[in-house]
């Protein structure tokens, strides 16, 4: 068995937000958040020893200024990494070691942003022509974004399965309606509500629409990890983190600070998931049809498909059918990203699709409950060539 | 000549853009094992030999993908949507990679597997950018 399994639990989740604009500052919201995860765990920042965190160029609030603002005594670990939404599973897996060799006994993971008002921003609006590194050879093109990459990747998938757009849309689709049962999500009261409005709008870059890039937004989400042997006294019981694994494919992606190019190999149309999945679901001793509900990370409504495939939860090139028949709503099979994900959520890099996994796990998820929700798989980036994976599980 | 930004070479690259502007597409050739990589890495990825020099490659290539990038939130581009953006593979190279503008794009989509030819266009600075027309069209006379 693996040698971590089930050694540690998911205590609690909080959110700020998530917001369209919020003016105070990215520690603000961060605190808010970690304090209502902390709240939610029964626990107070007296017990936390931990402080992990993750950005995508610089644009979160360091671990130092969190643990002043909420008095900690000793802070014995720190961790800050880069690399966006592709290191959930490092993270969470940083913390379980930790606190399995004792080196912390109450991890907090955090994840702070004003992605849509502040300084950084994914689509690449507010910053100027940066040329230099990997941008020489993309920026002077007019490839600007991260978006344009996967633009092409999709388009890549429909010639060599036929995926289609109205396949992309019913993720879009679905993603907006779940939203709409989330006070949490930016999209609440807002997005497309049929395929005919969903195709009629404008494209940004062919094949995508403004419904199939992850939403912009402001605001924070927290989780605290610790020993599972505090099981007992969660009021709302806890979630078993049960695996993880990270994996690449063996032509890993250039990837610069504005945009990337990921057309090495078969990248365009498998992803890390195909690298990382054997490693998960071997560690977690699950298979795919074993999981009752599924998040997986939507920087764009195709990497749901691309991800569908390569964990294993339909053939592949079979990912547009699949979304299409209805069986990942929320009543359906497979039931993905409940909260609205991060199209319609909001683009937390991915730590809102844990805090959505635990909700759903506890029961907690209100009329976007799934019912008898035991384990859950949550995914981090891995339709890019680099990501990884989380399997969670509630006994 | 296009307006758009120029390019802003390292040491590893600068024989690239020199190449260019003479016309020549290249790509990183490692001395040791021979292999081809685009774009720039600091060693061969095949065997890890850090002396590559830029060698030159054919003009021509096929279509692998493409994105037409409707709406831009950066200004240099915001005024040239429409534009055709494409991953070429080099003739004879599996893949050897190439991202570009395509500058003579068709009404319609652009199709995969469309054979293409590099060809050097102006930008700031002296720079010429190596980008890629669709074959069997006629050039446009500037």
């Amino acid at each position: 068995m693996w040698s971590l399994k089930d050694k540690c639990i998911i205590a609690g989740v909080g959110m700020c937000g998530f917001f369209r604009h919020c003016d105070r500052t990215e520690a603000s919201i961060a605190v808010e958040a970690i304090l209502k995860a902390l709240q939610d765990s029964g626990l107070t920042a007296k017990d936390v020893d931990g402080l992990i965190t993750y950005t995508f160029n610089n644009d979160s609030v360091r671990p130092q200024e969190v643990a002043q603002a909420l008095g900690i005594r000793n802070l014995r670990l720190w961790i800050e990494n880069w690399n966006g939404g592709t290191v959930q599973a490092s993270l969470l897996a940083i913390a379980v070691m930790a606190i399995e060799h004792g080196l912390a006994e109450t991890v907090v993971v955090y994840r702070a942003a004003k992605h849509r008002s502040g300084r950084v921003r994914i689509g690449g609006a507010g910053q100027t022509a940066d040329t230099g590194g990997l941008e020489q050879f993309l920026v002077p093109h007019g490839w600007a974004n991260y978006f344009v990459d996967q633009a092409a990747g999709a388009t890549r998938h429909m010639y060599e399965y036929g995926t289609t757009e109205e396949h992309l849309g019913a993720v879009a689709l679905l993603a907006y309606a779940n939203a709409q049962e989330n006070d949490s999500a930016y999209a609440k009261g807002y997005g497309p509500k049929t395929m005919e409005e969903y195709l009629r709008s404008d494209y940004l870059a062919h094949p995508f629409r403004r419904w199939d890039f992850a939403s912009e937004v402001d605001g924070a989400c927290a989780y605290v990890v610790s020993r599972s042997d505090r099981a007992a006294d969660l009021p709302r019981g806890a979630v078993y983190i049960s695996a993880l694994a990270q994996g690449s494919s063996p032509t890993l992606m250039k990837a610069g600070r504005y945009a990337q190019f990921d057309f090495a190999g078969d990248n365009a149309t498998v992803g890390a998931a195909a690298y990382l999945a054997k490693d998960l679901f071997q560690r977690a001793e699950l298979s795919p049809k074993d999981i009752d509900v599924a998040m997986i990370f939507d920087s764009s409504s195709f990497a749901v498909i691309k991800q569908l495939e390569d964990f294993g939860f339909c053939g592949k090139g079979e990912g547009g059918p699949f979304v299409a028949s209805g069986a990942i709503s929320l009543r359906g099979k497979l039931p993905v990203n409940t909260s609205g994900g991060l199209l319609a959520e909001g683009y937390m890099h991915g730590i809102n699709l844990i805090k959505e996994a635990v909700l759903q796990l506890r029961g907690d998820a209100g009329a976007r409950q799934v019912r008898d929700a035991r384990t859950a798989i949550v995914t981090s980036g891995a339709a890019s060539s680099l990501g990884g994976g989380i399997i969670l599980t509630r006994r | 000549m296009l307006n758009l930004p120029s390019p802003v070479p390292d040491m590893e690259t600068r024989d690239f853009w020199d190449q260019a502007k003479h016309g020549v597409l290249t790509a990183q050739q490692c001395q040791a094992c021979g292999s081809l990589q685009f774009p720039a890495y600091a060693c061969c990825q095949r065997c890890n030999a850090t002396d590559l020099k830029w060698s030159a490659v054919s003009p021509h290539g096929t279509i692998y993908t493409w994105t037409t990038v409707h709406r831009s939130p950066r200004a240099e581009f915001a005024g040239r949507v429409p534009y055709t953006l494409v991953v070429v593979e080099i003739d004879g190279v599996k893949g050897l990679r190439y991202p570009g503008l395509l500058v003579n794009s068709p009404p319609g989509q652009p199709k995969i597997g469309l054979g293409v030819t590099v060809t050097f266009e102006e930008i700031s600075d002296g720079y010429r950018l190596p980008v890629w027309r669709l074959d069997g069209d006629e050039p446009e006379s500037e």
